[in-house]
């Protein structure tokens, strides 16, 4: 089983903007996403496009768009202001 | 489990993974497979080589088990080609998405063996005396193996509902032509809307009326009028839904999509349907892809064996037409629209803080179920090869050596689909959906079911009876 809390790929010229894609409380793996979302194998995927980026916020409990944001926004970045 | 790559998105923008979806969305992955196919098959058409029919092999009539025991002996080799191309392609794809080929590998092993069982009973000259429809059953002993026998965890590895599908969908894009995508997709579209519309907005209100959560209720709604659990997930993320809602949404959607795989069929025989028609109504009625190709198909093959006399009009293919143009043309590319729209209400008006959230256009592109552009290129292309020949000469040459195979391999795929419905279908771990969700989401099978019929059989009947050439 894969952790829920996905690294994100940055290079050093990457700023990461404060969206829930970018938080260390976001986790969007898509067997991870088949694991905590029962069925979802059945009759879709957590491969597919439809999917977009979602994911799941551990801090709030919502299943949201990696484009979403909250006051809360905890930057993955190391060195990122918090 | 096995899986361990993410889809990150970009950090830059915190939206799409840009380029890198190409390879880390099984969507592409669909296209990429089933237009390698199709351009294979072209090929080797084009250059007068051969068929690729040789290695799309698949059981033909038998009646005594000597037999098909002799034709698996003749065919042994091309059952190995067969299996190991499969298993290359599809498992090369796993492995790229983040699967462990020792597990992937095995488990499609199981996949194919038992899809050529399946094969091989829907072959039997008694079959259709026994009602034997190859979709059913396997469903049949999927749902068997995965409820009853229970089968360890890690060989869902193989089991992947969607993927197959869609490379199936693009497949039957070589065998659809692309004129009639142009002359009846826009039909397909208006009644696909009519009755989307109308399930939406009876699941919704409904729901609100039993006291249902505004996000709850359109998740619902989504997931019984565009395309099942996939629009689920999809409006979901767009609507910031809490975690426990969507396994509620895909719940419903599973129970409803398999009582209907085994009902839709046999009431449109019972009510004599030609297989267009059949075919319009199950692509408005059924919920997910896989779903509806298991009762279109199982449609197919019962008007085929159970009524040769042509009490029944129309061809099995035509009714995967008439179904795949609802359906795909009709339904599922307009699931990013849907989440676009229902994430502005949700912004606006449902869940309206100081955070600062902004509707994204950008989804109507990033959640399109990506398939379609392969359903399509493959379309155009049988079509530009086709050009040219009669229809005489379309049946006699190009028909057997260059659209057969594709279909062949597409029934291939399908039924590994169908398969993987059963055996991922665990009854038990499926979440408590509860009472007020259910009476909201049957409502609009009620309504889906009824309005459905009377745009395909009474409003639209004759045309899509005529779907053809």
């Amino acid at each position: 089983m894969p952790a829920l809390t996905p690294s994100p790929v940055l290079t050093s010229a990457s700023v990461a903007l404060p969206r829930c894609g970018n938080c260390v409380h976001f986790a969007n793996a898509p067997a991870a996403m088949e694991a905590a979302l029962p069925g979802l194998a059945t009759m879709g995927s957590g491969f597919g496009s439809v999917r977009a980026q979602d994911g799941l916020c551990a801090l709030h409990g919502y299943y949201l768009a990696a484009w979403d944001r909250c006051a809360r926004f905890d930057s993955k970045q190391e060195g990122a202001p918090r | 489990m096995s899986q361990e790559t993410i889809t990150a998105p970009d950090p830059t923008t915190g939206n799409s993974a840009g380029w890198r979806e190409l390879w880390l969305k099984e969507d592409w992955w669909a296209v990429w497979i089933g237009l390698a196919f199709t351009v294979a098959a072209y090929l080797l058409f084009s250059a007068g080589s051969g068929s690729l029919g040789w290695i799309a092999v698949a059981p033909t009539k038998w009646s005594t088990f000597p037999q098909l025991l002799d034709q698996l002996g003749k065919n042994a080799g091309r059952y190995v080609a067969e299996f190991a191309l499969f298993a290359v392609l599809f498992g090369g794809a796993a492995k790229v998405l983040g699967y462990r080929l020792r597990a992937f590998l095995p488990s499609f092993l199981l996949v194919y063996l038992l899809s050529f069982l399946v094969f091989a009973a829907g072959a039997w000259d008694q079959a259709s005396k026994y009602s034997i429809e190859p979709p059913l059953l396997a469903l049949l002993i999927g749902l068997f193996l995965s409820n009853v026998v229970g089968l360890p965890k890690w060989l869902d590895a193989g089991f992947r509902v969607e993927f197959y599908v869609k490379t199936g969908i693009v497949l039957l894009g070589a065998g659809l032509p692309f004129t009639l995508i142009l002359w009846a997709g826009p039909t397909a579209l208006l009644q696909a809307s009519i009755v989307s519309l109308a399930t939406f907005f009876t699941i919704y209100l409904v729901g609100r009326k039993l006291g249902i959560d505004q996000k709850l209720a359109a998740i619902l709604g989504a997931g019984g009028a565009v395309c099942g659990v996939s629009a689920a997930i999809a409006v979901s993320g767009a609507v910031r839904a809490k975690k426990e809602q969507p396994p509620i949404a895909i719940t419903l959607v599973v129970l409803w999509a398999i009582v209907l795989i085994f009902a839709l069929p046999f009431v449109a025989k019972a009510l004599h349907l030609p297989t267009g028609t059949a075919g319009a109504w199950i692509g408005t009625s059924e919920f997910a892809d896989a779903a509806g190709f298991a009762a279109v198909q199982s449609y197919g093959n019962l008007v085929a064996q159970a009524a040769p006399d042509g009490t029944i009009s129309g061809t099995p293919e035509q009714a995967v037409w008439a179904y795949t143009l609802i359906k795909v043309i009709g339904r599922d590319v307009w699931i990013g629209i849907w989440a676009f729209v229902l994430s502005i209400v949700s912004i606006f008006w449902w869940e309206r803080d100081e955070s600062g959230r902004r509707p994204e256009a950008g989804q109507i592109w990033w959640r399109f179920p990506k398939f379609v552009i392969g359903f399509l290129l493959a379309s155009l292309l049988v079509t530009f090869a086709a050009k040219g020949f009669s229809l005489g000469d379309f049946n006699k040459v190009v028909k057997p050596g260059l659209v057969a195979p594709l279909i062949g391999l597409r029934v291939w795929a399908f039924t590994f689909s169908f398969l993987s419905i059963g055996l991922t279908t665990r009854f038990r771990d499926l979440a408590p959906a509860g009472g007020r969700p259910f009476w909201a989401f049957t409502a609009g099978v009620v309504v889906n079911l009824i309005l459905g019929f009377l745009l395909s059989v009474v409003v639209f009947g004759e045309y899509w009876a005529k779907l053809s050439h």
